[in-house]
């Protein structure tokens, strides 16, 4: 008997216990933006003044070593049709300019998100015919921090329209997702507590407009993909596979949530 | 041939019963009972060890300090997300500190603690940690029995 009872108390208490829904922010109108300040802000703002005059500094950050890489790459060819980068996109024709805006962008085929990694794979094999570089590694995040180094200071612009709302509401929906075994949702920290601290790290409104950004704390450039693991991670939830569906919506949502910041890739973060 | 077909189905019935006994210990760990916003009863029998649930609060077991700040601990990097701890065992009661532990969300459903007792109803939860509890119900009480130290 009092075994039986403990299972009905037991099933009662797990219906109280860590409800996902009632999270502040998810009801209100889609495109709402909410900050705790009110006011959007660049991760820059919250970094220590040294962090801050490294990255200020082209000469002493360390991402424009890949920066340097990526130009280096842009301008040369690319095994069998002898094709460079720069053949098709230069000052007079498809610049570049501006192009981290339009990320993460609709696919050709319609169905899915590509990010700027993404679209330069797509261009190395679709147009150039050599082999795509596997996503998180140097050569592309070289390739992906220069063209993000080219639209440096230009305002983040993400738009909007009846062909991504799908996966904007997608990744507006991750981003308000309690996860992990420490049950905690993005807007949970970014929205909520800015500038309060998590043992050493001052927290942000979680911005991307740095990306890809120099990581101190692994010696190596960034992509968004790999901040949201490592956000994941500190969650105690199962990352996904950088390039990942789901990624790419949140990263839809999250760059729509900071448009009007300028693009300040390669930025220095802990 | 009836007989049997008794065998098969107490062998049935008994395999049945082995395997509700089975789930129902491994979900045992979060049987627990909430009164005036208290769990009053202990999560295990057994003298708690506050030395144990010092330990665990400063590690990374518990990772308290992620979020609260603790002055009698010499830490240079101290959360500031939730209360200072400083003066807890006197502002709670032992079930008080208790269902802070165990459920936060049963006092603020939007709570940015994690339930340190609580295997269920997670998402996505990363493989290693999987079914788990964040702490064990001997590490909460170790912890609370630190916690009422805190004057
Ligand atoms: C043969 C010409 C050609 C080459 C070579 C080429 N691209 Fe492209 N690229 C295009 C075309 C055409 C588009 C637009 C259509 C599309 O998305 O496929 C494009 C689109 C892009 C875009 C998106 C622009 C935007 O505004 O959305 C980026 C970024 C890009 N290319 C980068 C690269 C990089 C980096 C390389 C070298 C590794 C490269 N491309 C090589 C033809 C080329
Ligand atoms: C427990 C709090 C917490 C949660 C939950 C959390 N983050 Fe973060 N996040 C941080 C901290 C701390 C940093 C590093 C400091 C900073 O820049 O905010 C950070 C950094 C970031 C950054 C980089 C900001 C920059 O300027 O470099 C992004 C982007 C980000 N988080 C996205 C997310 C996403 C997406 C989620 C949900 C999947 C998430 N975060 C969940 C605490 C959190
Ligand atoms: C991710 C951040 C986080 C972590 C980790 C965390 N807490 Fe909390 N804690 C909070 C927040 C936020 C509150 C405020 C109450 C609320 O929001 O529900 C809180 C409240 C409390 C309270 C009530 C304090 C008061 O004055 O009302 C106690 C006690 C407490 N936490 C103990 C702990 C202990 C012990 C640990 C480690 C085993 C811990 N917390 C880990 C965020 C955290």
């Amino acid at each position: 008997m009092k075994f039986f009872l403990s299972l009905l108390l037991f099933s009662l208490i797990n219906s109280v216990a860590g409800r996902t829904e009632n999270i502040k922010g998810i009801n209100d109108n889609l495109y709402d933006r909410p900050y705790s300040i009110g006011e959007l802000k660049s991760g820059r703002n919250f970094l220590q003044k040294e962090t801050l005059e490294m990255e200020l500094d082209d000469f002493d950050n360390p991402g424009m070593i890949w920066v340097e890489r990526g130009k280096e790459l842009f301008n040369s060819v690319l095994e069998k049709n002898n094709l460079s980068c720069n053949q098709c996109h230069n000052t007079n024709k498809n610049s570049l300019i501006g192009a981290p805006s339009n990320f993460p962008k609709l696919n050709k085929d319609n169905i899915s998100l590509i990010n700027m990694e993404q679209q330069i794979n797509i261009c190395i094999v679709d147009y150039m015919e050599a082999r795509p570089y596997p996503l998180e590694s140097r050569e592309l995040l070289s390739l992906s921090a220069y063209i993000a180094y080219k639209s440096k200071g230009l305002p983040m612009d993400i738009k909007i329209d009846s062909s991504n709302e799908k996966f904007f509401k997608r990744g507006k929906e991750l981003y308000f997702e309690r996860i992990g075994q420490m049950n905690l949702a993005c807007n949970q920290c970014h929205n909520h507590l800015e500038g309060k601290y998590l043992r050493a790290e001052q927290i942000s409104q979680g911005h991307i407009n740095g990306y890809p950004s120099y990581m101190m704390r692994w010696g190596v450039v960034a992509s968004v993909h790999r901040r949201f693991q490592f956000c994941n991670e500190q969650a105690r939830a199962e990352p996904l596979e950088i390039g990942h569906p789901d990624y790419n919506a949140l990263q839809l949502y999250i760059a729509w949530r900071g448009s009007g910041l300028l693009f300040e890739s390669p930025s220095i973060r802990r | 041939m009836n007989n049997k077909y008794n065998i098969f189905l107490l062998a049935t019935i008994f395999t049945l019963c082995i395997f509700v006994l089975q789930s129902v210990e491994a979900e045992s760990e979060s049987v627990y009972e909430i009164r005036n916003n208290q769990i009053m009863e202990p999560l295990v029998e057994g003298l708690p060890d506050p030395m144990n649930g010092r330990e665990i609060v400063i590690s990374r077991i518990g990772n308290c300090l992620a979020c609260h700040k603790i002055s009698s601990i010499d830490e240079s990097f101290q959360g500031n997300i939730g209360p200072s701890l400083d003066g807890v065992g006197e502002r709670y009661k032992e079930g008080e500190l208790r269902l802070r532990l165990v459920n936060p969300y049963y006092l603020n459903p939007e709570s940015l603690m994690p339930s340190f007792f609580q295997n269920k109803n997670l998402v996505r939860v990363e493989k290693k940690y999987s079914g788990k509890t964040i702490l064990t119900a001997r590490q909460i009480e170790d912890v609370i029995s630190w916690l009422l130290t805190l004057k």
